[in-house]
């Protein structure tokens, strides 16, 4: 149930959003690759930062209001280490990301500030041992970007998120942090 | 003047400086200490008790009664943790705890003092001057408070049926086969012949020579007196026999049984036979010596009989603080009192433990079972503490009592006709034989021809961890031995019982890992060595695995795998 509400409120807020600020201004999509700088200390143990793909779709709506949706991956290898042996593991996180930002422009340089969900889909794999775990999850998602356009449709972006995302084994376990901020770089191509 | 006057300055403020370096220097004096009554089942903790430092001194079947003074009783309060207050000085009392399930017993120990009902059946009692273990009305089971804090279960009674399997070691059935009645017998007339064994009478001196006697006449490694004071200033004195073991010397078990009587306070001085309660328990913990005494012993077991356990345990609480304070190994404790009534036929034999000594109830009912035959039935209840295994308890070490009712049905007890002929020598039989089987899986007799048990056996739990799982083994290892071609590995979740051999074929080298374990499950660890005709030696010690060093994960690392 706690999941469900943060992705609903997003729902919402996007749906207000849109509905004060059709139609739509300026359409832009954009691909990049970044860094995942876990805030979990496990998690920084056992995987350390990993790289994130991402692609995002940036829709600018009328006056300062916009919104954001995409897909990004996680891949990460780490190990289980005791004594004697050693277990690999790799680490997958995949997220829909969901964000309404408010954008003021300098010039050719456009700041977007904004806050939303991640639908996230966690897996941990044991690739020696018949061991896995994966669950889903939505977690809140708050991003900071700035493009700058450099020719025609083309913009150089970057952005940060943190995705402050806690997952349970089951009831009677400890969440395990497996957010943290993700910086990424990328260029993007505007459509209208 | 004024150097005068600077000088008086100078002095008043190096007294006030002294005054307050002295007062930061006395210990915390919280006041008054008071007596209180913690129910359990309230949602406490046992950590909770123990981080808050709750001088704990006895638990009982509902409560625990603790000592408390200001301080301690503000924190209480403020943790939420419940309790009444039942004397407000307690601290300078000699306080005991009395059973008072007999009609009219709160009564009678209100007439000779101050006596506070703290559940149905158990009282606190205390005087105000004199002795208050002296002022206890005969008949009245009683026990002094634990000398220091004791670690409390905060569990409810329990009792199950018996559910292990017999135990039908070979070699054990052949040594309870030479338990005989008409040595038991023999020797509770003997003690009977004293009149009298009340702690303080010459006769129960007298009774302590003969048993003296008795021990040294076996070929035992050490008898001997130990003398304690009891009850402000008699003397009494514990026997203690020994026979050392061949394999863990430090390691002890313990049979053990009171030799002093009561009777009327009328007739106590005088005649108090005492056949059952507890010439009956003495006389089979002489059993297990004489049949003991001429093997060698993995563990080294001590035979003794105790002094003023009718006074309120004292021979038994001397020794257990001793052994504490030398910081002796006592693995387990088999206490005797009053095995030899049967108000019916067939008579069961109860089984009272703590919670931590649970396991060696288990095995005593397998024993039984197994080497009696007898039936016997377990009773968890760390309230019951009327008799020698309580100071164990109290001082942490592992004990059960058995005895053959609870509540009693002897009708003679603590009486002048608590003689031999009221007893019934099958049942008597039984539960010797079944304590000597007990005894013996414990202290394991090493069998000629068989190779020697395994020694310095140790285990290690490595866990490897990911973010959500975790996989666990235990590694085994043990000291290489020449007499042995293999071992096997044995390992069960119940302390001392239920082992199952871990290895199809017996083991070559000197260590096991087993990986079928999980990351958060309790395993006990047994080795035996295989000699080359295929005996079996005696078991190791039981091992618990401890954490390894390490059981981390690493990052960036490249991928390995399972060798």
């Amino acid at each position: 149930m706690s999941a469900r509400r943060p992705a609903l409120l997003g729902a919402a807020v996007l749906a207000l959003g849109l509905a004060a600020a059709a139609p739509a201004q300026e359409l832009a999509v954009s691909a990049g690759a970044g860094g995942v700088f876990p805030s979990g200390s496990a998690y920084r143990q056992i995987y350390g930062p990993g790289l994130v793909l991402a692609g995002d779709v940036w829709l600018k709506l009328k006056g300062p209001i916009g919104a954001t949706a995409g897909f990004s991956q996680l891949t990460d290898d780490g190990v289980a280490e005791g004594p004697s042996d050693l277990y690999p593991l790799r680490f997958r996180r995949r997220t829909v990301p969901l964000v309404l930002f408010y954008q003021l422009a300098f010039g050719p340089v456009d700041l977007r500030a904004g806050a939303g969900v991640g639908f996230h889909s966690v897996r941990e794999t044991w690739r020696t041992v018949d061991l896995e775990f994966s669950a889903s999850k939505i977690a809140p998602r708050v991003m900071l970007a700035v493009s700058a356009r450099i020719a025609g449709p083309l913009s150089l972006i970057t952005y940060a998120t943190y995705d402050p995302l806690r997952v349970r084994r089951d009831a009677h376990s400890e969440a395990v942090d497996c957010g943290g901020v993700q910086v990424f770089g990328g260029l993007s191509v505007r459509i209208f | 003047m004024k150097d005068m006057k600077t000088t008086r300055i100078v002095l008043a403020v190096l007294l006030a400086a002294g005054v307050l370096l002295a007062s930061s220097a006395i210990p915390r004096i919280g006041g008054p200490v008071a007596l209180i009554k913690i129910p359990k089942g309230q949602g406490y903790s046992v950590p909770l008790l123990i981080r808050l430092q709750v001088d704990v001194r006895q638990e009982l079947a509902t409560a625990l009664l603790a000592l408390a003074d200001r301080e301690d009783l503000a924190l209480l309060r403020n943790k939420g943790v419940r309790f009444t207050v039942l004397d407000r000085t307690a601290g300078r009392r000699d306080l005991l705890v009395v059973g008072t399930d007999a009609p009219g017993a709160l009564a009678a120990l209100r007439a000779v003092g101050r006596a506070v009902a703290v559940e149905p059946g158990t009282a606190v009692f205390w005087t105000e001057t004199g002795n208050a273990a002296e002022a206890v009305p005969a008949g009245l089971p009683r026990k002094a408070f634990a000398p220091r804090t004791v670690v409390p279960s905060v569990t409810g009674t329990s009792v199950t049926a018996p559910a292990a399997a017999a135990l039908q070691d070979p070699f054990v059935e052949t040594l309870v086969g030479l338990v005989t009645t008409s040595s038991l017998t023999a020797t509770v007339q003997s003690l009977q012949d004293f009149q009298t064994r009340y702690a303080s009478t010459t006769n129960c001196e007298s009774a302590g020579e003969a048993l003296f006697a008795t021990f040294s006449a076996l070929s035992l490694d050490e008898v001997g007196f130990e003398t304690f004071t009891f009850s402000g200033g008699y003397t009494s004195r514990n026997i203690v026999a020994e026979k050392t073991g061949e394999t863990f010397p430090d390691d002890i078990y313990i049979i053990c049984a009171h030799y002093d009587s009561t009777s009327p306070s009328a007739t106590r001085l005088t005649l108090a036979p005492g056949a059952d309660d507890n010439a009956s328990g003495t006389a089979a913990v002489v059993e297990a010596a004489r049949i003991l005494a001429p093997y060698d012993l993995d563990y080294t077991v001590r035979f003794i009989a105790f002094s003023a356990e009718e006074w309120g345990l004292w021979g038994s609480r001397a020794y257990a603080a001793a052994a504490r304070s030398a910081g002796e190994r006592i693995r387990g404790v088999i206490n005797l009192d009053m095995i030899a009534y049967a108000n019916a036929m067939p008579e069961d034999l109860q089984i009272i433990v703590n919670p931590p000594s649970e396991w060696m109830a288990d095995l005593y009912l397998a024993a039984a079972a197994g080497y009696g035959p007898l039936g016997a039935t377990k009773t968890v209840d760390a309230s019951f503490v009327y008799s020698d295994h309580s100071p164990f308890w109290d001082n942490n070490y592992p004990a059960l009592l058995a005895i053959e009712d609870e509540p009693l049905t002897n009708p003679y007890y603590h009486r002048t006709t608590d003689t031999l002929d009221k007893l019934q020598t099958d049942f008597f039989t039984s539960a010797t034989r079944a304590s000597l089987g007990l005894l013996a899986e414990l202290a394991q007799p090493i069998k000629a021809g068989y190779p020697r048990t395994p020694v310095e056996a140790m285990a290690q739990r490595i866990t490897y961890r990911s973010l959500f799982n975790a996989l666990a083994a235990v590694r085994v290892d043990w000291a290489l031995q020449t007499d042995a071609a293999g071992y096997n590995v044995y390992r069960t979740s119940t302390p001392h019982l239920g082992y199952v051999k871990l290895n199809p074929a017996p083991v070559e080298g000197n260590a096991f890992t087993d990986d079928t374990v999980s990351a958060d499950g309790t395993y006990y660890y047994v080795i035996t060595a295989v000699g080359p005709t295929g005996l079996e030696s005696n078991r190791s010690e039981e091992i618990v695995p401890t954490d390894a060093a390490l059981a981390s994960a690493s990052a960036g690392r490249g991928p390995g795998g399972r060798p």
